[in-house]
């Protein structure tokens, strides 16, 4: 893969006697990404070590460039990494765009260039006039905009969104979802979303990663975990059932029931043709036909359970391969 | 031909670079500075006293510089041989029953007793402006986005730190400052000046110590505190119980006890600070220098535990 | 039979801002999602339904009777509202008990149902500790085991999937479906279309305060009959299939693209469905235009929802 974004080999993170992150190890490469896991997995230890806000307690990183066990490092870490929280942050008593250019000049914009920028991430997320009203007068859907707008002040390379829905009601949360996939296609920026809602995930990014228990235990594109197997179909239809079946099996086809007006077939992408030559000498109708996949939310089950068995495998090679090539091989 | 342009782009990419600034604490000052100042009523309602006492203080150096001028002038046994004797008498008379006045129209002792009363004014702006300043952020939540930007801790507190020194040293030090300026002025000669120039940094060093203790309170109960109403009446608390517990310790064990009360200690190191006699005070002014430095060192190793923990705990 | 929820030109006013605006409706039974916009009327809905406040006009009626101050009907209905009002020193265990015991329960029996609520939730590693310790998950499910702690007929929850992780939302999602199965009807708020599509036959619509539709998704999407329908075909030989259908008069538009897959893409827009498959049935029996497949693109809730709530 192209340069990685993210490299983590082997991270290990402690709260005392509790063990967060366990010999985690993760190629990202640049673009968006979504990080799946249960709660209490280690999510947001994870976050905060690729905010800087932690030190690693072994194990070897570097982030947008930047090793995050040492201290200076960790500080110049945070002006490629924008985050974007779940819960409520923002400072109290401002407006709008008092607030994206404070934190544009905490970040280290000048004063000038704060307020350029500020205007313009606030036009990107859609704030207009309401950037001039105070803070309490916000809707929730305003108040994640914002959120998104605070983050990207100073143009980061990598964004951190967590939870990035919360609150937005359906029309509020296709806007932001609107957002995210420009900032992580046009736009080009590398980005760990992190949600509950597998849809938003599957819709904004292309790759997905699973943390559990303080290790990740799977990742890859969405497209090739989610793929079907065997190129097995489903059909839709209007008419007898049991026609409909024959009909299939003496075109040499075997249909698996699925519901009342639904049937599975094991069928190559280019005869669906022959799937409508079939119907029509029974009189069926097809209303639909769709390569079957898995959900992202099967593929995120089935990962949690294999990594409940006592037989589960250390995490996937492909990150140690590339963790070792970007990092060096351990001594 | 000029070519046509169309700029559709909504986000651009930010093409300027991004400071390593050496007073990373400086945008988180200013901007709460700005804050805090939107709050016009409670700016008028805490200065205002200060405001009116400054002028009454003004009035009342200039007065006393003039008086002390006019008796030294006068010579009850002036040359003038023609000089009626009943006059001079008049004069001796009135010389005798001012001259116990003149210790009290010393300048420097309204300047002591006048700093002491604008520390209270102090402490009620830093007790209003300062209470929210930790709290405030962290049941919004800001301080997620204060620690994803490039500033440590230090920067963090000292940023607001200065915010509440502002208001402190906004009733403390600008009013003194003013009276000073008015007695260099009316005095003739710039005697004031000449005489007693050591008052300025004195002035100074108490106001900026004054606002160190106090700020430290007020930033210890902001960190500690959950809720701004809370802060406040924990600063106040604090400095009542204080001064009881200082009282009643101080009559009945050991007298020393008395410095354990922030405004005993205070007030026997203004007093101290300005060399003046400590009639008054309850303190010794050794103790009261260690109780302050013992306090300030406490109050400043909590907030800084405090804000570790509002570092990490996201 | 009587329905479970039966209102007649049920409004709430909160001063001169309209909560809800003459809503006349009535939901036989089942499992029902509400959806509607931010501000919509929903929590107002689901308060004036339990009980909590009184309508400003209008009628609403709960298995037959009035809800509010209905001490007997409380019993019968489980609230799970939005806001976070849970007893931060108690344990699980002990709040549910706590309201068992309120609602009349011996405490043998609240201890027994205290457990079997928590059990079906999940939590019974969890229930003794505080709920200061709480994710925001364990919160949720707290707050949904008090609503069925005392097996209410009617169950009604105000955004129970917040805070959830696909596992938590996976569970409950089932719990409903079991719930339902066994005969308790339920009622609830979701901003997230998709689950609520995949649970409920019957979804209710509120917008601006008044009622947009009612009814199994299909109807009413068949009722949008100002919005054609769409359906989107794959196929290698787009633009040949595209030239044949448009030449049918149940075909208003084609358009034809490429998707991210690179697949050329058909997206093609008919006033009635029905006819326009069978005319896609009978081109594709006739000729192999290599189409891998076939989806209708907008029978799904978030697109109806879309033509309805402008």
């Amino acid at each position: 893969m192209s340069e990685p974004i993210i490299v983590l080999d082997g991270l290990e993170k402690s709260y005392g006697s509790t063990r967060a992150l366990e010999g985690l190890t993760l190629a990202l490469a640049p673009g968006p990404t979504g990080l799946l896991g249960p709660n209490g997995a280690g999510k947001s230890t994870l976050i905060r070590l690729l905010l800087g806000q932690l030190e690693p307690g072994a194990g070897r990183a570097r982030i947008a460039g930047f090793d995050p066990t040492k201290r200076t490092e960790r500080l110049a870490l945070r002006r490629r990494v924008g985050y974007m929280p779940e819960s409520d942050c923002l400072i109290p008593h401002m407006n709008g765009i008092e607030l994206v250019t404070a934190l544009g000049r905490i970040t280290g914009l000048s004063a000038r260039d704060a307020i350029t920028r500020a205007h313009e991430v606030l036009d990107y997320v859609g704030l207009e006039e309401a950037r001039y009203r105070g803070l309490d007068e916000y809707s929730t859907g305003m108040k994640q905009r914002l959120k998104l707008a605070q983050a990207l002040v100073h143009d980061p390379e990598l964004l951190l969104l967590d939870e990035p829905t919360n609150g937005l009601d359906p029309k509020g949360r296709r806007h932001m979802l609107e957002l995210i996939h420009d900032l992580g296609h046009a736009q080009k920026k590398s980005l760990l979303v992190c949600s509950h809602l597998l849809p938003d995930v599957e819709r904004t990014c292309d790759t997905v990663v699973v943390i559990h228990k303080g290790r990740i235990r799977s990742s890859g594109r969405i497209d090739d975990l989610t793929r079907g197997q065997d190129s097995w179909m489903q059909v839709e239809f209007e008419g007898d059932p049991e026609l409909f079946q024959q009909a299939l099996r003496a075109g040499g086809l075997q249909p698996d029931v699925d519901g009342p007006q639904r049937l599975r077939v094991r069928v190559s992408a280019a005869d669906g043709d022959g799937v409508f030559a079939l119907a029509a000498s029974c009189g069926a109708v097809v209303t639909g036909l769709v390569h079957e996949r898995s959900t992202l939310e099967d593929v995120f089950i089935e990962t949690l359970a294999v990594a409940e068995s006592p037989s589960a495998a250390a995490q996937p090679e492909v990150a140690q391969e590339t963790a070792d090539s970007v990092l060096g091989a351990e001594p | 031909m000029t070519k046509a342009e169309a700029h559709l782009e909504v986000y651009r990419r930010f093409e300027g670079s991004l400071r390593e600034y050496p007073l990373r604490f400086w945008p988180i000052w200013t901007t709460g500075l700005r804050t805090a100042l939107k709050q016009r009523k409670a700016l008028a309602l805490l200065y205002a006293p200060a405001l009116i006492a400054t002028v009454i203080f003004s009035f009342i150096v200039y007065l006393a510089l003039m008086a002390q001028q006019a008796i030294q002038q006068q010579n009850p046994f002036g040359n003038d041989p023609n000089a009626d004797l009943s006059e001079v008498m008049v004069k001796q008379a009135a010389l005798q029953m001012v001259q116990p006045g003149l210790k009290m129209l010393e300048v420097v002792r309204q300047i002591v007793g006048f700093n002491q009363l604008m520390g209270l004014f102090s402490f009620l702006a830093v007790v209003w402006f300062g209470s929210g300043l930790f709290c405030d952020d962290r049941k919004a939540g800001a301080h997620q986005l204060y620690f994803a930007r490039p500033i440590t801790r230090l920067d963090y507190f000292s940023g607001k730190f200065l915010i509440a020194a502002f208001f402190s040293l906004l009733a403390m030090l600008v009013p003194v400052l003013v009276i000073c300026i008015v007695a260099s002025v009316t005095s003739e000669d710039w005697v004031f000046v000449k005489e007693q120039w050591d008052v300025f940094p004195r002035a100074i060093a108490f106001s900026c110590l004054w606002t160190v203790v106090i700020v430290s309170l007020v930033l210890l109960c902001s960190s500690v505190a959950p809720r701004r109403v809370f802060a406040m009446i924990g600063a106040v608390g604090f400095l009542m119980i204080g001064e009881s517990f200082a009282a009643v310790l101080g009559q009945v064990v050991n007298p020393r006890f008395f410095a354990l009360g922030l405004m005993n200690s205070l007030h026997a190191v203004c007093l101290d600070l300005f060399n003046q006699p400590a009639e008054h005070s309850q303190a010794a002014a050794g103790d009261a220098w260690l109780a302050i430095g013992v306090f300030v060192a406490l109050a400043l190793g909590v907030i800084a535990l405090r804000l570790k923990r509002l570092e990490v705990v996201a | 039979m009587t329905s479970v929820l039966a209102c007649h030109e049920l409004g709430r006013y909160y001063g001169q801002v309209v909560g809800l605006n003459e809503v006349t409706t009535e939901v036989q039974g089942g499992v029902v999602g509400l959806v509607g916009p931010n501000g919509a009327g929903k929590s107002t809905f689901l308060r004036l339904i339990v009980g909590e406040i009184r309508p400003s006009r209008g009628t609403v009626r709960v298995l037959g009777e009035d809800p509010f101050a209905n001490r007997e009907l409380y019993r019968r209905i489980g609230f799970c509202p939005q806001q976070d009002a849970l007893y931060e020193d108690m344990s699980a265990f002990e709040i549910l008990r706590l309201y068992l015991r309120l609602g009349g329960f011996s405490p043998k029996d609240a201890r027994a149902r205290a457990e079997h609520a928590l059990a079906r939730l999940n939590m019974t590693e969890r229930m003794h500790r505080r709920v200061s310790t709480y994710s925001k998950g364990m919160r949720q499910r707290v707050r949904i085991a008090q609503a069925i702690a005392h097996e209410p007929e009617f169950l009604v929850l105000d955004e129970p999937m917040t805070g959830l992780d696909p596992l938590g939302r996976r569970e409950v999602l089932e719990l409903f479906r079991i719930l339902g199965a066994n005969g308790t009807h339920v009622l609830f708020s979701s901003h997230i279309l998709y689950e609520v599509e995949h649970l409920t036959a019957e979804i209710v619509l509120l917008h601006r305060g008044r009622l947009l539709a009612k009814g199994a998704l299909p109807d009413v999407r068949a009722l949008l009959s100002r919005h054609p329908r769409r359906v989107e075909i794959i196929a290698r030989r787009a633009r040949d299939l595209a030239r044949v259908l448009i030449s049918h008069e149940e075909v208003l538009s084609v358009r034809v693209g490429t998707n991210q897959e690179r697949e050329e893409q058909l997206s093609v827009e008919t006033r009635a469905v029905g006819p326009f498959f069978r005319r896609l049935n009978a081109v594709a029996a006739g000729e192999r235009f290599g189409i891998g497949a076939v989806r209708s693109a907008d029978a799904n809730l978030e697109a109806v929802f879309d033509y309805l709530v402008q």
